[in-house]
């Protein structure tokens, strides 16, 4: 076990290491995470729609949709919460351009607000304003939402290259030092931003002329749908699970390593799942007028049951069954904030990092709630994640809200806890019976 | 002395700048420190004196090193599991002192 660790060392982390620090991923990375104002507001009003407003709401469920305050809601409460979801997830993709060009301008010490606007241009003029689907979401109207998200992230990748390779080559138009440095700086913006929409012109142009339709309907008729069938196949989702905790298990974030995938593929499936929920599309599947199996909060729901590698159970098995001291320790302070979902203390405190004792349950527990969760949303016994919560937000109540109250939810989530203690459990008696072992010996010594 | 710490969404180094803060008290020592997500910290490194890295986030030492004009370093992983808020403050002020 420990030379398999040490070779994973030598071999394994250097390159995520390299990976997670990847520019461009980077990019990626604090580029959704930018987003969070959009996400959250947009979160919260469907939340409250989606909890006591409309006549599917869970209220509505217990009162009845009929009823005068449901009645009431909808046609006064609901269409303004509407409103707030249409700005903000609605410009999501838009929002995502400008941001990509602002952080990559960021780490390369660029001027960040001229790139992101110019990122932005180049997205609008690929034909970003209009959508004219009567098949598929026909209610979605413009590209600057879910549906624009790759091209956005295509636009905000190559945008800032294009925009700094002409900034160093040093191609601005210079101001004698007499004019003002701010009107200086507006020039200077004019010659690398040209250059950088013209690119996406000549190829906008092109895809009008090629393909006779623009990039973002290309890529929606050829690209989208196979790319979500690719993303809701089990094994891709099972890839991830794993890759997290074995990151971990080197000290090396994992989630905010894969969150340049997991971000732009799966955290679009869940906001388009609560657009096309909130617009009366039930059916489940990886098409592109049914409702995701599996998206980003599939993971706070369902596997990351107080942190990345189901460590709450763990917790919980180390307070019933340790008897190392240290470790009981550990765990005391662990609990708090492993309710909360976060799990550093536990993680590097016991530690599970580098711990050969931990490492089987702590690869294997995630891949195995994926199986469960993913199974049991498929068939429909645990209804599809149609709210975006907090990814704080404790076990079972986090599974609860974000499928808008399914009972068959909340029953895989306890069952996930039951699950990932009973793998825990061995590993703990093992660990016991080491520090018996090590006490012998100290006090054979 | 400001002191930024940067982790991945800026939730666990919240916990640890919170003992950190009491440890600076019992020494009688005047340190602003708080914590942020990495997005958020690359864009204020012109107004702090150091920046300590969740041992998670390790892999982005060179990325804030570039940008930063200050040291940047990473929390020993023990320490930072268990919260010893008293030896990552040392670990921080021999880097300042380090640095002058």
């Amino acid at each position: 076990m420990n030379r398999f660790i040490s070779f994973l060392e030598e071999k394994f982390v250097p390159v995520a290491a390299k990976i997670g620090g990847q520019k461009h991923l980077v990019a990626i990375r604090d580029s959704f995470a930018s987003l969070m104002p959009l996400i959250l507001v947009g979160a919260f009003a469907v939340l409250l729609n989606n909890v006591f407003f409309v006549p599917w709401s869970l209220l509505a469920k217990y009162i009845g949709e009929e009823s005068a305050f449901i009645v009431w809601t909808n046609t006064n409460l609901a269409p303004l919460f509407s409103l707030m979801e249409g700005g903000t997830f609605g410009i999501i993709a838009l929002g995502l351009a400008f941001s990509m060009g602002y952080n990559r301008a960021v780490n390369e010490e660029k001027d960040a607000l001229s790139t992101g606007l110019i990122s932005v241009a180049s997205f609008i003029l690929l034909g970003a304003l209009t959508r004219n689907n009567e098949v598929v979401a026909s209610w979605v109207t413009n590209f600057l939402g879910a549906q624009g998200i790759f091209i956005a992230l295509l636009v905000g990748l190559i945008t800032p290259e294009i925009y700094f390779a002409i900034v160093r080559k040093d191609w601005v138009i210079k101001m004698p030092d007499t004019v003002p440095p701010a009107v200086a700086k507006g020039f200077s913006a004019v010659i690398p931003g040209f250059i950088a929409v013209f690119f996406w012109a000549v190829i906008a142009y092109f895809f009008n002329i090629g393909a006779g339709m623009n990039i973002f309907n290309w890529f929606e008729t050829n690209i989208a749908a196979g790319l979500s069938v690719l993303g809701q196949n089990i094994f891709s989702i099972l890839i991830i699970s794993t890759l997290i905790p074995l990151l971990w298990f080197f000290g090396l974030h994992g989630a905010n390593m894969l969150e340049a995938i997991m971000s732009p593929v799966y955290g679009t499936m869940g906001i388009e799942n609560i657009s096309k929920f909130s617009n009366g599309i039930r059916a489940l599947g990886t098409g592109a007028d049914e409702l995701a199996v599996w998206v980003r909060g599939s993971w706070d729901a369902y596997v990351f049951m107080g942190g990345s590698g189901a460590t709450l159970p763990l917790i919980v098995a180390i307070l019933v069954f340790s008897k190392v001291k240290q470790q009981k320790e550990v765990a005391k302070l662990g609990l708090p904030p492993g309710i909360f979902m976060i799990n550093e203390p536990v993680l590097f405190g016991m530690p599970i990092v580098l711990n050969p004792v931990y490492f089987i349950p702590f690869i294997l527990v995630q891949p195995i709630l994926t199986l469960v969760a993913f199974y049991a949303t498929k068939i429909g016994f645990a209804g599809p994640i149609v709210n975006s919560v907090p990814w704080t937000t404790p076990p079972i109540l986090n599974a609860f809200l974000a499928t808008n109250g399914s009972f068959g939810a909340v029953v895989v989530s306890v069952v996930n806890l039951v699950i990932a203690f009973l793998v825990y459990m061995p590993f703990v008696m093992i660990a016991n019976r080491y520090e018996e072992q090590r006490i012998k010996e100290e006090d054979a010594a | 002395m400001k002191i930024l710490l940067v982790c991945s969404a800026g939730m666990s180094t919240s916990l640890l700048v919170t003992k950190m803060k009491k440890a600076a008290e019992e020494k009688g020592i005047d340190v602003e420190i708080f914590a942020l997500s990495a997005g958020e910290g690359k864009k204020i490194l012109k107004d702090v004196d150091l920046v300590l890295l969740g041992p998670q986030v390790r892999f982005m030492k060179n990325e804030f090193a570039k940008l930063a004009t200050v040291p940047v370093d990473v929390i020993d992983m023990l320490s930072y599991g268990r919260m010893e808020g008293d030896k990552v403050l040392n670990h921080a002020l021999t880097l300042l002192q380090q640095k002058q």
